[in-house]
């Protein structure tokens, strides 16, 4: 009988308590609706190797080692970074990048808004991370989950579990994180700023340039963010092309899930309690929210300080979706906007600088993978 | 639980660190907004050629 309770008489007290954490992000993802497709996976993932003796795992018994089936997805789809690089053709073939190139302006607020992640990083390293595991973690601040999976598994594997945790977690709660920044930094008359929307045609040749100019940009001044930017803007060279309307099709569905479906349960099978349970932890998690709070505040003051010289004012609010949370920080511009004036429109702006938080989410993650040695 | 990290809290190591983290974060700062500017240029080109072929008169 002794061979039914093998499991039951191993488990340890940190594995309960992880079991439990998978639990919590699973009633997260299914009651709360937060970011459902990766905390579901990553909750369950959890859970599978925190049982001890887990076959997902892969084990050594007896000096006969049994590969298990999530620590084979982990070297194939992680350590090889393909898993958040094949999300990128995914997200690119998703994205439109249309509100942006009728108002290019506003892709420096793509830039403003990375600002927590460097913030974060310097804080990191006060607190005894060395310089890649500070970046890794600052890299929360991109508000852009397969981002933060590449440069973590490039520079810090051991800290993957929490980052992705912390990053998929925060980009679901920018609708709490966000407002209250934003409503700090700025007056009720900056909030009822309008702004002129006028709709312009972009056309198709400027649309399939686009994503090729960016590549040649972003690659000759970071090579090593090619892989990144370049297999978001291969994702968006399909889908606005119009030759290849089936593999767009493809990128945006079949690969978008497969690939989720894969990379949250493979997220979650780094989330051993040995790994997880650490101070470590509690910080990464207390620094991910540092760094989408910085990231808030510096596309607000960098609005701020635009105005100082422009006769069109921008409204700030519009800085701080320059988060690559798409399109939950867009959403959550157009509702404080119109909290404080019912007939302005907002979200075509915080749209634009939305998508450009995109790009330079990655631009970002390309940047730290060159300058962190 | 206990802790990962590389060195102590406000140690030395942690301000030489904080220094090399500086030093990044100013040079990722510039170029980001290095790359932002050039593609906004390269996007207000586009839109300029496109001016120009609609244009009767040109």
């Amino acid at each position: 009988m002794e061979v039914f309770f093998v499991g039951l008489s191993a488990i340890t007290f940190k594995q309960i308590i992880m079991i439990i954490v998978g639990g919590v992000l699973i009633y997260l993802a299914i009651k709360k609706d937060y970011e459902p497709a990766l905390l579901l996976p990553i909750g369950f993932g959890a859970i599978l190797v925190n049982i001890p003796f887990t076959s997902v795992l892969t084990q050594v018994t007896d000096g006969v080692t049994q590969h298990g089936a999530l620590s084979i997805l982990y070297e194939a789809g992680i350590l090889t970074e393909l898993f958040p690089l094949l999300i990128f053709i995914a997200i690119g073939a998703m994205i439109d990048f249309t509100p942006l190139l009728q108002n290019p302006r506003l892709l420096l607020f793509g830039a403003a808004a990375q600002f927590g992640i460097f913030f974060t990083m310097t804080v990191a390293s006060l607190f005894g991370f060395s310089l890649k595991e500070a970046a890794s973690i600052g890299v929360i601040g991109t508000a852009d989950g397969p981002t933060s999976i590449y440069v973590a598994s490039r520079f810090a594997k051991n800290l993957l579990g929490p980052i992705s945790v912390a990053a998929y977690s925060y980009m679901s709660l920018v609708p709490i994180i966000q407002p209250p920044v934003i409503r700090l930094l700025t007056t009720k008359k900056e909030r009822r700023i309008r702004m002129d929307y006028h709709e312009k045609k972009i056309p198709k040749l400027v649309k399939i340039l686009f994503p090729i100019i960016v590549t040649l940009i972003a690659g000759l001044i970071a090579p090593v963010s090619l892989a990144l930017i370049g297999f978001l803007m291969f994702g968006n060279l399909i889908r606005e092309c119009g030759v290849l309307e089936r593999l767009s099709n493809a990128a945006q569905k079949e690969l978008a899930n497969i690939v989720t479906l894969l990379l949250g349960i493979t997220i979650g099978s780094t989330m051993t309690a040995e790994k997880f349970l650490r101070v470590d932890t509690l910080l990464i998690l207390g620094m991910g929210l540092v760094a989408f709070i910085f990231d808030t505040a510096g596309g607000v003051l960098f609005a701020k300080f635009l105005n100082l010289f422009l006769k069109h004012k921008i409204n700030p609010m519009v800085g701080a979706a320059g988060i690559s949370a798409f399109p939950m920080s867009a959403r959550v511009v157009q509702k404080m906007g119109q909290q404080e004036d019912p007939s302005n429109f907002l979200l075509m702006h915080a749209a634009s600088a939305n998508f450009a938080g995109q790009i330079g989410s990655v631009i970002a993650g390309g940047l730290i993978l060159a300058l962190v040695k | 639980m206990e802790g990962m990290r590389s060195y102590g809290i406000f140690s030395k190591e942690a301000f030489e660190t904080f220094i090399q983290a500086l030093d990044v974060t100013w040079k990722g700062m510039a170029g980001i907004f290095i790359v932002m500017s050039l593609l906004f240029v390269a996007i207000y080109l586009l839109g300029k050629i496109k001016h120009q072929d609609q244009d009767p008169s040109a």
